[in-house]
C-alpha cells in the first residue's frame, strides 16, 4: 500500500519527536526523513505544533490491540500462568507503541496541548486486566479485590520497566533478548502479584 | 575554574535545557544566565554535548537522597512507612523533569545512562533493606520485598506525572496528602488481615 504524503510525514514525525523531542526536532528534518518538501508540511499541517498534535491524534487512533487471541490462551485456572501471559502481552503492546508513550512521558508536563489526551496506561490493557480479574473472582480462583487498583499497580510497573529499559539500554524493540531479560526479571514479580490475590482456603 | 562557576554553569544549563531542549539552547545563553564568560564554559566542558550529559547526570543523581538512612526506625509502622514513601515521592518528583530529557535517545551515551541506572538500582536496594528491617520489627505480611518496593516505586512514578501536571484528580492535593495516599496503600498490602470487600 502506498502511503500518502500526510501519512509519510506523520510516520517520520512520530519517530523523530520520540527520539529527539518536540523542541529538538525541526520541520526540515521531518521533511527530509519523509522525503517531502518543507512546504508540503506547512501546506498540510500549517505549523509545527499542529503537526505534532495531528501526529499524536492519528497514532492514538491507530491504537488497537487485539485481545481475543490473548484471552483464548488464558487458562482461567492458574493465576500465575495467566499473569505471565498477560504481562508478556502488555510488554509487547507497549513496545509496539513505544514512540507515542515516549512522547507522552517527555512532553505531557511541558506541552499543554497534549495533556487532555495523554495517558500512560493503555486503556485497552486496563480493560483486559479488569475483565480477566472479574472473571477469576466469579470463578473463585482469586480472592475478591479492588480490580482497578490491582490493575493500576501492575500496569504502572510494566510502564516503568518499559520506560527504564528503553531509556537506559536504548532498546526500541521487544526482540528476543529484551523479552528474555524482562520476563526473567518478572518471574519474581509475578509471584509477588499473584500472592497478593491468592485464596487461602 | 572554581566550584562556584561549575555549579553556576550546570544550574543555568539545566534550566535552559529543560525549558528549550538541547537544540534550541546555545552555550552563549547558558553563559549569560550563569553570569560567566562563554570561554569559561568551554574551559570546563569540551562541548555543548558534554555539558548536557554532565548536567543531566548531575541532576539525576542529585534527585537521589543521600540522607536516606536504612536504619532510621521510629518504632511506629505508619511513621516508618511514611519515611520510606516520602523519600520515594521526592525521588520521583525530582526525577520526572530530568527524565523527560533522558527518555529521548539523542545526546546521551550508553555509559552515562548505565551509570545513572546503577545509582537508581542502589537507591532501590536501600529501600529494600529498609523494608526488610521493618519486617523484623513489626508483624507485617511476608512478601517478596524487592517486588513490593518495585511495585510501590512504579505506582509513585506513574502518579508523579499526573501530579506534576495537576490533572483533575490531583488538583488541590498537597504533597502530604499525596504521600498519605501511598502510605495507606502500602499499609493495606502489608497488613496481615485479608481485606474482603463486601
Amino acid at each position: 500500500m502506498k502511503l500518502s504524503a500526510k501519512e509519510k510525514i506523520e510516520a517520520s514525525a512520530l519517530i523523530l519527536f520520540s527520539r529527539q523531542g518536540f523542541y529538538e526536532t525541526s520541520t526540515s528534518e521531518i521533511a527530509k526523513e519523509a522525503g517531502v518538501s518543507e512546504a508540503t508540511i506547512f501546506r498540510l499541517f500549517s505549523n509545527k505544533i499542529n503537526l505534532y498534535i495531528e501526529t499524536l491524534t492519528s497514532a492514538i487512533k491507530g491504537f488497537e490491540i487485539n485481545t481475543n487471541k490473548v484471552l483464548a490462551s488464558l487458562s482461567f485456572e492458574s493465576f500465575e500462568n495467566d499473569l505471565t501471559i498477560l504481562v508478556d502481552f502488555s510488554f509487547a503492546s507497549y513496545f509496539d507503541n513505544l514512540h507515542i508513550f515516549r512522547i507522552f512521558v517527555s512532553n505531557m508536563i511541558q506541552i499543554q496541548e497534549i495533556r487532555e489526551f495523554a495517558f500512560l496506561i493503555f486503556p485497552d490493557l486496563r480493560q483486559l486486566f479488569n475483565d480477566y480479574l472479574n472473571e477469576m473472582q466469579i470463578r473463585s480462583k482469586i480472592q475478591t479485590c479492588d480490580c482497578k487498583k490491582f490493575t493500576n499497580l501492575l500496569l504502572s510497573n510494566v510502564l516503568k520497566d518499559v520506560i527504564f529499559t528503553t531509556t537506559f539500554t536504548k532498546t526500541e524493540a521487544f526482540d528476543q533478548a529484551t523479552h528474555d531479560l524482562i520476563m526473567n526479571q518478572w518471574v519474581n514479580k509475578i509471584k509477588f502479584y499473584s500472592s497478593l490475590l491468592r485464596r487461602e482456603d | 575554574m572554581t566550584q562556584n562557576n561549575w555549579n553556576k554553569i550546570v544550574d543555568a544549563a539545566f534550566q535552559l535545557f529543560m525549558e528549550h531542549g538541547y537544540q534550541q539552547t546555545t552555550t552563549k545563553e547558558i553563559a549569560r544566565l550563569a553570569d560567566v564568560n562563554e570561554s569559561t564554559v568551554f574551559r570546563t566542558f569540551a562541548s555543548k554535548e558534554e555539558l548536557f550529559q554532565t548536567t543531566i547526570a548531575y541532576y539525576t543523581r542529585k534527585s537521589l537522597p543521600n540522607d536516606f538512612n536504612n536504619l532510621h526506625y521510629s518504632g511506629d509502622l505508619t511513621q516508618d512507612l511514611k519515611y520510606l514513601i516520602d523519600s520515594m515521592i521526592e525521588v520521583n518528583l525530582q526525577l520526572t523533569p530530568s527524565f523527560r530529557l533522558l527518555v529521548k535517545q539523542a545526546h546521551m551515551p550508553v555509559e552515562v545512562l548505565s551509570e545513572i541506572y546503577q545509582s537508581l538500582n542502589d537507591q532501590q536496594n536501600a529501600y529494600v533493606q529498609f523494608i526488610v528491617g521493618l519486617s523484623h520489627r513489626y508483624p507485617i505480611r511476608d512478601l517478596m520485598f524487592d517486588a513490593f518496593i518495585d511495585a510501590i516505586f512504579s505506582t509513585i512514578f506513574y502518579h508523579s506525572f499526573y501530579y506534576l501536571i495537576d490533572q483533575s484528580s490531583y488538583k488541590a492535593m498537597v504533597k502530604s496528602e499525596f504521600s498519605d495516599y501511598f502510605v495507606q496503600y502500602a499499609l493495606t498490602i502489608l497488613s496481615k488481615e485479608r481485606h474482603h470487600e463486601a
